[in-house]
């Protein structure tokens, strides 16, 4: 079963049930929801930081050395990755296993003409029409 | 150590964008031009599509996944249904592709919330210069994916768009369809959880 980020099973907002339990409760209840807990994500100087809005040493002063050595390894890691490719041969992959043709729609609705939704109601009011006269 | 660790990268949305999310694009229309020739039949042109956006892809999907043969099924599957949904596109197609495959990962997060996540195919040149850097590099590796795995997808998908993509908060309101507002707190939220997942052995 799915939670939102609400920490709401899906159909507890229909029926209006009293929140499910959480998966991992542990981890999932402090990091899961929109709204700002006591103590955590209010606005700090790391952020700012971290969004490139004051420099290093700002943040450092006030954050901690410590908190800004720690976000400068992630980076680095994060820039590791930020040069990742998509492997080789992965495209040719993708190409060799495309269907012939696109498609163009999918929806049946779309696909209805004028005409076509005329013939519809018109065989449905004439089925509607005998049965309405057998069960008379 | 720069002052903005995060800038962004690149031209185009999905490349890693432009700062503002009504920028003209290049590309869009290009995009278009070849939607029209791949729906005309010229099926090869898909490929320029392809190339194009890829790369991004992929690391959105291998970011969130933290399993690069996941990712590239995702990313497999992602442009098989775009082919297949091309005379859907409405507007622009990097942001609809990536949906696609933002949709895919987040499926697949829910229907497995693994824990276990490596690069092990890591083939980047290291840029460490010693076996004891490189050692710890692949410990903070390790630990940064067991701890985004600890993430909520929504948190996860954040995170990986702002620090691993480097993407603005504006490109990123632009591709999730949401304000920057939420952005900024689904980021500021993933950072603390990370934060308060590692720095007792880093920090």
């Amino acid at each position: 079963m799915m939670l939102d980020d609400a920490g709401f099973e899906r159909n507890d907002k229909i029926t209006g049930n009293e929140p499910a339990q959480r998966k991992d409760k542990s981890a999932e209840r402090l990091y899961d929801r929109e709204v700002p807990l006591n103590g955590t994500s209010g606005h700090t100087l790391l952020h700012d930081w971290l969004d490139g809005e004051v420099d290093v040493m700002r943040a450092s002063e006030v954050e901690g050395k410590s908190k800004v050595e720690l976000w400068t390894r992630i980076n680095a890691e994060s820039e590791m990755l930020r040069r990742r490719v998509t492997p080789v041969g992965v495209q040719q992959r993708i190409m060799a296993s495309l269907p012939d043709t696109p498609g163009t729609t999918t929806s049946w609705w779309k696909q209805i003409t004028p005409v076509s939704a005329i013939a519809i109601t018109v065989a449905l009011l004439a089925v509607g029409a005998l049965i309405f006269q057998a069960l008379r | 150590m720069t002052a903005a660790p995060l800038q962004n990268q690149g031209s185009q949305t999905l490349g890693g964008g432009s700062s503002t999310p009504d920028a003209a694009a290049p590309g869009i229309d290009a995009d278009q031009e070849i939607i029209a020739k791949v729906l005309a039949g010229h099926k090869d042109s898909f490929g320029v599509l392809i190339t194009r956006y890829s790369d991004p892809l992929y690391r959105h999907a291998l970011g969130m996944t933290g399993s690069p043969d996941v990712a590239e099924d995702i990313l497999q599957a992602s442009f098989i249904k775009a082919y297949q949904h091309l005379g859907e596109v409405r507007g622009r197609f990097d942001a609809w592709v990536f949906r696609i495959v933002a949709n895919s990962c987040k499926d697949w997060l829910k229907n497995i919330r693994r824990t276990h996540v490596s690069y092990d195919e890591d083939d980047q040149p290291s840029t460490y210069s010693t076996p004891e850097e490189e050692m710890d590099r692949n410990e903070l590796r390790t630990d940064l994916q067991f701890a985004l795995a600890r993430l909520a997808p929504s948190l996860r998908e954040a995170f990986v768009m702002k620090h691993v993509e480097g993407r603005s908060y504006e490109e990123m309101a632009l591709l999730l369809e949401t304000t920057v507002g939420a952005l900024k707190m689904r980021v500021h939220r993933a950072r603390e959880a990370l934060q308060q997942l590692l720095e007792e052995k880093y920090a």
